[in-house]
């Protein structure tokens, strides 16, 4: 219906098509974007998702296990952590870029960072919160700290180790954009940025979408994992 | 019987504050005790004195393995039925493991619900859950913090049946801690009084085994529930 819509509205000469073509030909410009090498941006952006994205949730997990259970580093490292959450990371991306180049250590550092907060805040409230009568059960049955953190904690912070995951997926997909425009050659954040300057809004709808429908595909995968690995959380 | 968790002096105090001070007691092996006291008197804290989940001062000798139950929601939600009553099996080899399993699973009569997760549970069935996964790993004694406070009265009547069996079948150590007058003196050999400032009163219980709900009524159980309300006080 919206986009039934959106073709009529668009073909009924009422907005300027130049600038909000219809989907028709927003879908022939995707095709003609695939005829010139977009799969490969696609690709590209893909790559930088997942490095940042698994850099960033597995750091942002390990920092938030480490304040949850720990109230001395809690204290002197969490009011820090807090400081820096609070700096948009989108405004970083031109000091990083100056520090590391524009090459692809840059981008998935500066998407690493991004993802890193949200995940160390859910899953520092999910370790601090983990019921004590859990490690009761496991003490008094004489398991090891360490035996305690993997065997308890962590499960027990798995609900939200996800949820900051999730979060941290939506992030990624922002900050790989941000990072394509702000400095590439190749990434469908370069090609939305180049479709603008040429002013083919075609073009620049379709590798929009690209980039929405490729974190809607990213979160559902990452739900049927999360579902197949963690069945109880259904 | 011989002697098998021994308190000597035992105290517990939360910052400044005394819970528990200056208690003796002996549990001998084999023992169905049950500790009642008014709220706030220090049951919990003696409990967990005895697992060593709580710092005090005095002298405790027990043997190291005992197994816990709490009030409710001590079930990993995480682990199966069956990997939960594994929990405390973790040094057994597969097979014996797997053994163990499956005939806490029957004598719980959870063998339908071995894949199920505890979320899918009724309330009963998870304390069964709970104590079989405490009493899997044939600990020395077992420590039960209110294990039927959540349950409706039909439910609890049952699982005062259930238990009472499987004590006698593990010739199991159980320290029990309730609110419940009828369910200390339907389940123990003894029942101890907790007073404020430490001081308990040792009641022992001559009804016959097994008991049931019906033998609250008759003249014996009666007169030992008036010595212990005098003790408590109320």
């Amino acid at each position: 219906m919206l986009i039934a819509g959106w073709e009529v509205v668009s073909r009924s000469g009422l907005i300027d098509q130049a600038l909000f073509p219809p989907p028709s030909l927003v879908v022939s410009a995707f095709f003609e974007l695939l005829g010139g090498g977009f799969l490969g941006d696609i690709l590209v952006s893909l790559s930088r998702v997942i490095a940042g994205l698994t850099i960033g949730v597995m750091a942002g997990s390990s920092l938030g296990l480490i304040t949850g259970r720990n109230p001395r580093i809690d204290e002197s490292l969490s009011p820090m952590m807090n400081v820096m959450r609070a700096f948009p990371p989108v405004a970083l991306i031109p000091l990083i870029i100056t520090w590391f180049g524009i090459g692809e250590g840059a981008k998935v550092f500066s998407i690493a960072l991004a993802v890193l907060f949200p995940v160390w805040v859910n899953v520092h409230i999910g370790a601090k919160g983990v019921p004590v009568r859990y490690i009761h059960v496991a003490k008094t049955l004489t398991y090891s700290d360490s035996r305690i953190l993997s065997r308890v904690v962590i499960p027990a912070s798995a609900p939200f180790i996800v949820a900051g995951a999730r979060i941290g997926i939506a992030v990624s997909f922002i900050m790989v954009y941000v990072a394509e425009i702000a400095g590439a050659s190749h990434g469908i954040g370069y090609q939305i940025a180049v479709s603008h300057l040429d002013y083919a809004m075609d073009k620049m709808i379709a590798a929009l979408l690209s980039l929405g429908f490729l974190a809607a595909i990213t979160d559902f995968l990452f739900i049927r994992f999360t579902h197949r690995v963690f069945p109880w959380l259904i | 019987m011989a002697d098998l968790v021994v308190l000597s002096g035992v105290s517990v105090s939360y910052g400044c504050r005394d819970v528990l001070a200056n208690v003796h007691l002996v549990v001998r092996d084999g023992e169905f005790i049950s500790i009642v006291g008014k709220s706030g008197v220090g049951k919990t804290s003696l409990l967990r004195a005895i697992g060593g989940l709580v710092p005090f001062s005095g002298n405790i000798a027990c043997p190291p393995r005992k197994g816990m139950v709490f009030q409710n929601d001590s079930v990993f939600p995480w682990m199966t039925v069956s990997q939960n009553i594994a929990f405390g099996l973790e040094e057994y080899d597969p097979s014996a493991k797997r053994r163990i399993v499956d005939r806490h699973l029957a004598v719980a009569g959870l063998w339908s619900l071995r894949d199920s997760f505890p979320s899918e549970l009724s309330g009963g069935q998870v304390q069964r859950v709970a104590i079989a996964r405490a009493f899997a790993p044939r600990p020395s004694f077992v420590l039960m913090d209110e294990p039927f406070a959540s349950l409706d009265m039909q439910t609890r009547d049952s699982m005062h049946r259930w238990l009472e069996e499987v004590w006698s079948d593990e010739k199991m150590t159980i320290i029990l801690v309730t609110h419940y007058i009828d369910e200390a003196i339907l389940l123990s050999d003894r029942v101890i009084v907790l007073r404020e400032g430490g001081r308990l009163d040792d009641l022992k219980v001559d009804l016959p085994r097994p008991r049931d709900a019906g033998m609250v009524f008759e003249p014996g159980f009666l007169e030992l529930k008036r010595k212990i309300v005098e003790c408590l006080g109320v």
